[in-house]
């Protein structure tokens, strides 16, 4: 299989960035997409060129490295699927194929197709932890959960922070990250102590990273490859709304009659 | 404190808009089924546009309870438009470098066209304020009646005569429910009230809600302008005080003349 690709290459944060179009020839229609990529890595080497920088871990759709947008869509074609789970025979032979990085204001670009995206680590550092005892460990079924809650803590736990989210967002929101991360705690019992702190510690923290805000257009959840759900962000923002408007701050001291 | 903290958040600012949305399309309900008392005759619905003004009269005063509910449309009004302009303004610096490939997957028309139909609806909204409840702008014979109120009837046959102003009020009811279709269904999803158990529900109400709104509103226009409503009769007992020197009678032949 024969690929034109379009590829921005970006030098560095400060460089001018630009498409730059590469001929990939003889690709087996069965291998990944980032397999594709490390095949014109290696040409480019052996001409003594860059080779293109992205992000890629695991490479079996989990570790939530891989980041870039195929021909619109973040991760590429398909769904629940990240982009090293995407193969070439989801394309065409000779198709024209855009690589761009994903497109942030919180997420800047590193060089080509690698973005920063420690805005997410620190929007957890934020509130996405819970308090548990250092003492010896506690009898696992001491604290009974019903299967229900824990499965739909489970779905929003799935969450592997790619950013794909924010990269499909017409906002650049990162709402369903945001909004999973939350919830997956504040479903469980042993997320409830800190539950108000934790929304309004984590979307303050979301809102200065210069994420964008909801409109409700659910193409995050159409790009997310493990297939979060909006409803998490409406969860979210109903326990934000609960946690700044109705929880009471302060209401230990002594008070006056008069 | 606490309030400017929540406003401050984008989550704040988006269930203003939810709220002050909800308000809107309360307000849009009523002034729908207000509007298809023009079927009952003009006697039923000049005389409900005047219970208007007098209901809670004892207590506010002659429009008095009418311009409460201005006002509080006036700040959702405001309301609504300031924290999406902010919203956007937002957005808009969360993206500073646009896709070159841009392709939509998920969203619908009515999502996307938000920006467009919202600025569209407030010229509307002005253009029709002062048409039929200021009277400033008098395209076409308008008069009111002896306490000062526009004959509602009368107004509103004559405005409809003309072609270009009842496609005019169609295609801006048109642009209205396809902002509530995406904006009803928003609405729950803003202030957290949705849920994958009720989202059908959900999207059903909204769904019907924009398409009952659009055919009550443009039934109006184009059933007066199809000659379905009656005329008004000029001479129908009732005194009313012309703000046009020219007989009305000749003015309604003309309005039929010029639409033929």
């Amino acid at each position: 299989m024969k690929y034109t690709l379009h590829i921005w290459r970006q030098e560095s944060p400060s460089a001018k960035g630009d498409f730059v179009s590469y001929i990939v020839d003889d690709i087996s229609p069965d291998s990944s997409f980032l397999e594709m990529m490390d095949l014109l890595n290696e040409q480019l080497i052996a001409k003594g060129e860059d080779p293109v920088t992205f992000d890629s871990d695991c490479r079996e759709g989990i570790c939530g490295s891989c980041s870039m947008v195929i021909d619109g869509r973040a991760h590429g074609p398909g769904h629940g699927c990240t982009t090293c789970e995407v193969r070439m025979r989801s394309f065409r032979d000779g198709d024209h194929i855009y690589i761009e990085p994903f497109r942030s204001a919180a997420f800047p670009l590193i060089k080509d197709l690698m973005v920063d995206r420690s805005a997410f680590d620190r929007i957890i550092e934020s509130g996405g932890y819970v308090t548990v005892h250092s003492g010896p460990k506690p009898e696992p079924n001491s604290l009974p959960i019903p299967h229900a809650v824990a499965e739909h803590a489970m779905d929003a736990a799935e969450c592997i922070g790619c950013g794909a989210c924010v990269a499909a967002c017409p906002n650049g929101a990162a709402m369903l990250f945001t909004s999973a991360k939350i919830s997956h705690l504040g479903l469980l019992p042993q997320g409830e102590p800190e539950h108000d702190t934790r929304v309004v510690g984590m979307v303050h923290q979301m809102e200065q990273e210069g994420f964008g805000a909801c409109t409700n257009h659910a193409e995050c959840q159409d790009a997310c490859p493990k297939g979060i759900s909006i409803s998490f962000i409406s969860r979210m923002n109903r326990a934000f709304a609960k946690a700044t408007l109705r929880e009471p701050d302060q209401r230990r001291g002594t008070m006056s009659n008069q | 404190m606490r309030l400017l903290k929540f406003y401050q958040s984008s989550i704040g600012k988006k269930i203003v808009a939810a709220v002050t949305g909800a308000i809107l399309f309360l307000f849009l309900v009523a002034h729908m089924l207000g509007n298809l008392k023009i079927y009952s005759g003009a006697e039923k619905i000049d005389a409900y546009s005047l219970h208007l003004r007098t209901f809670m009269e004892g207590f506010f005063g002659f429009g008095g309870f009418l311009w409460i509910a201005r006002v509080v449309l006036l700040v959702a009004v405001v309301l609504h438009i300031t924290s999406v302009v902010l919203l956007i303004r937002q957005n808009r610096q969360a993206r500073p470098i646009r896709y070159r490939r841009k392709r939509r997957f998920a969203t619908s028309i009515a999502a996307l066209s938000m920006i467009l139909t919202g600025p569209w609806i407030l010229v509307y909204i002005v253009l029709h304020i002062l048409q039929f409840t200021t009277g400033t702008l008098q395209p076409t014979p308008f008069k009111e009646t002896p306490q000062g109120i526009g004959a509602v009837y009368f107004n509103l046959w004559n405005a409809f005569q003309v072609w270009w102003i009842a496609a005019l009020y169609v295609v801006s009811m048109a642009f209205i429910c396809l902002h509530l279709y995406h904006g009803l269904w928003s609405m729950f999803q803003s202030v957290g009230w949705n849920n994958p158990d009720r989202n059908r529900n959900v999207r059903l109400f909204a769904t019907i809600s924009s398409i009952a709104l659009f055919l009550g509103f443009s039934s109006v226009p184009v059933l007066v302008w199809a000659d379905v409503v009656p005329p008004p009769a000029g001479q129908d007992g009732t005194v009313v005080v012309e703000k046009v020197g020219v007989e009305s009678p000749a003015l309604v032949a003309e309005g039929q003349d010029s639409r033929d």
